[in-house]
């Protein structure tokens, strides 16, 4: 096993990294011209990190294949149907019904605001540094929404423009399904935050809940451009639903 | 479109997926349609084409991107696709002219592509050989592209800094490993 210790591997991988400061970059810079050890290590850490980064590449282009695939077979089956016209029959049969159907139990936005709602777990309890935001989330975790407000209430008061908090008072709203009281909370959440985007979702949810649909509209449309793949895919059909 | 290559840096590989499937039919289409290419050599070189935005992003190359991600990514899959037909357009020249003679003595991989298939091999082999803690977390950042942010919270880490130095060690660990295969040049 590797010692830790180990300055020059140590020393070498910040390089290829681009993790050492100015001096540091200076001082390695001109060792690095005079020690072949150094030079070894920097070329040692550099073919590893190629190597995991040529993995990557290898596991992106199997996803990227997987994609083809799919969007054939996709397209194939599309292809077989538009060819059989009993099935055209059936399926404007099935419109008819379906009309019918969807007239009396059509999609109200407080319908699919239940069923699109995304459970927020709450984070997990590191009993580390943050003692303060571990009972918070034991609470919250707990279902005991009285006891998390409380607390949130009690730690706003020191940290007033945080986060988190915001986030989760506008969780905790949500679930007392207190929807106006969520949308003033889950605003506050900034833009550059990390909650930001669950953030955007959920008050996208609270605003189908007071039948807002234009509201609704803007932000999942936002949300379709998603970092987080699952949130823009969610974002997506429930737009194709209002 | 600055906005949606803030994504692409912080991005992991399903968005990567998610991208190439947004935009392949209509690259697909335009290159049929342009240079009278084939469906699945279309295909190959949009593929490339996105590979090569993960890995310019990766490199942090792409900083000062003045035009859409969709205007970039078809830019490079339309030079991915014109070097391949260059390429079988001179393959079908090589074999009229060395008719008879087998594709293994005309045609030699390139050298680099040969060394960096044999250290992701080599690689690949002594990362099976770490803990699991270890091994997740270079997986998770060089092989499913996560964030640190990510990571932390796939990992249940305090934040990104005991992500980042928990990655640090492992690669540590894995270039020891590594080392006394002597494909290194130590």
């Amino acid at each position: 096993m590797t010692d830790m210790n180990d300055r020059p591997t140590d020393l070498a991988l910040r390089y290829v990294e681009g993790e050492l400061d100015a001096q540091e970059l200076a001082r390695f810079e001109k060792a690095h011209l005079s020690d072949p050890e150094l030079r070894a290590e920097v070329d040692a850490a550099r073919q590893v990190i190629r190597g995991l980064k040529s993995m990557g590449e290898e596991d992106l282009r199997g996803r990227l294949r997987e994609a083809d695939a799919e969007l054939s077979s996709r397209a194939k089956t599309a292809l077989l149907r538009s060819r059989n016209p009993w099935w055209r029959w059936a399926a404007a049969a099935v419109l008819v019904l379906g009309a019918g159907l969807w007239w009396t139990q059509r999609d109200t936005p407080q319908r699919l605001a239940a069923e699109f709602a995304l459970e927020e777990r709450g984070l997990p309890v590191l009993m580390g540094a943050d003692s303060r935001m571990d009972e918070i989330m034991n609470a919250y975790k707990q279902g005991d929404l009285a006891t998390t407000e409380q607390l949130i209430e009690q730690a706003r008061a020191t940290s007033p423009g945080n986060d988190t908090l915001a986030y989760f008072a506008g969780m905790v709203a949500m679930r007392q399904g207190l929807h106006t009281l969520a949308v003033k909370e889950l605003v506050q959440v900034d833009a550059s935050s990390v909650f930001a985007e669950r953030a955007g979702y959920q008050l996208a949810i609270a605003s189908l809940n007071r039948g807002d649909v234009t509201a609704a509209r803007i932000l999942l449309d936002a949300l379709t451009q998603s970092r987080d793949p699952q949130l823009a895919v969610r974002a997506r059909d429930l737009l194709d639903r209002l | 479109m600055v906005f949606s290559f803030r994504i692409a840096q912080t991005a992991d590989h399903a968005w990567y997926r998610a991208l190439y499937v947004e935009h392949r039919a209509a690259f697909v289409n335009w290159a049929v349609k342009h240079f009278d290419a084939r469906e699945e050599e279309a295909r190959d070189a949009f593929q490339e084409a996105v590979i090569v935005l993960h890995r310019k992003v990766g490199e942090g190359g792409l900083d000062d991107l003045k035009c859409s991600l969709r205007t970039y990514l078809f830019a490079v899959g339309r030079n991915q696709l014109l070097s391949r037909m260059r390429v079988v357009n001179r393959q079908v020249e090589i074999d009229e002219a060395f008719h008879g003679i087998p594709d293994e003595c005309l045609v030699t991989k390139d050298m680099d592509e040969q060394e960096r298939q044999a250290t992701a091999e080599l690689v690949r082999q002594r990362l099976s050989e770490l803990k699991p803690d270890d091994r997740r977390v270079l997986e998770l950042y060089y092989l499913e592209g996560r964030e640190m942010d990510a990571v932390a919270e796939v990992m249940g880490l305090k934040n990104r800094n005991v992500a980042k130095k928990k990655k640090h060690f492992a690669l540590q660990r894995l270039i020891a490993l590594v080392r006394p295969a002597k494909l290194l040049k130590v």
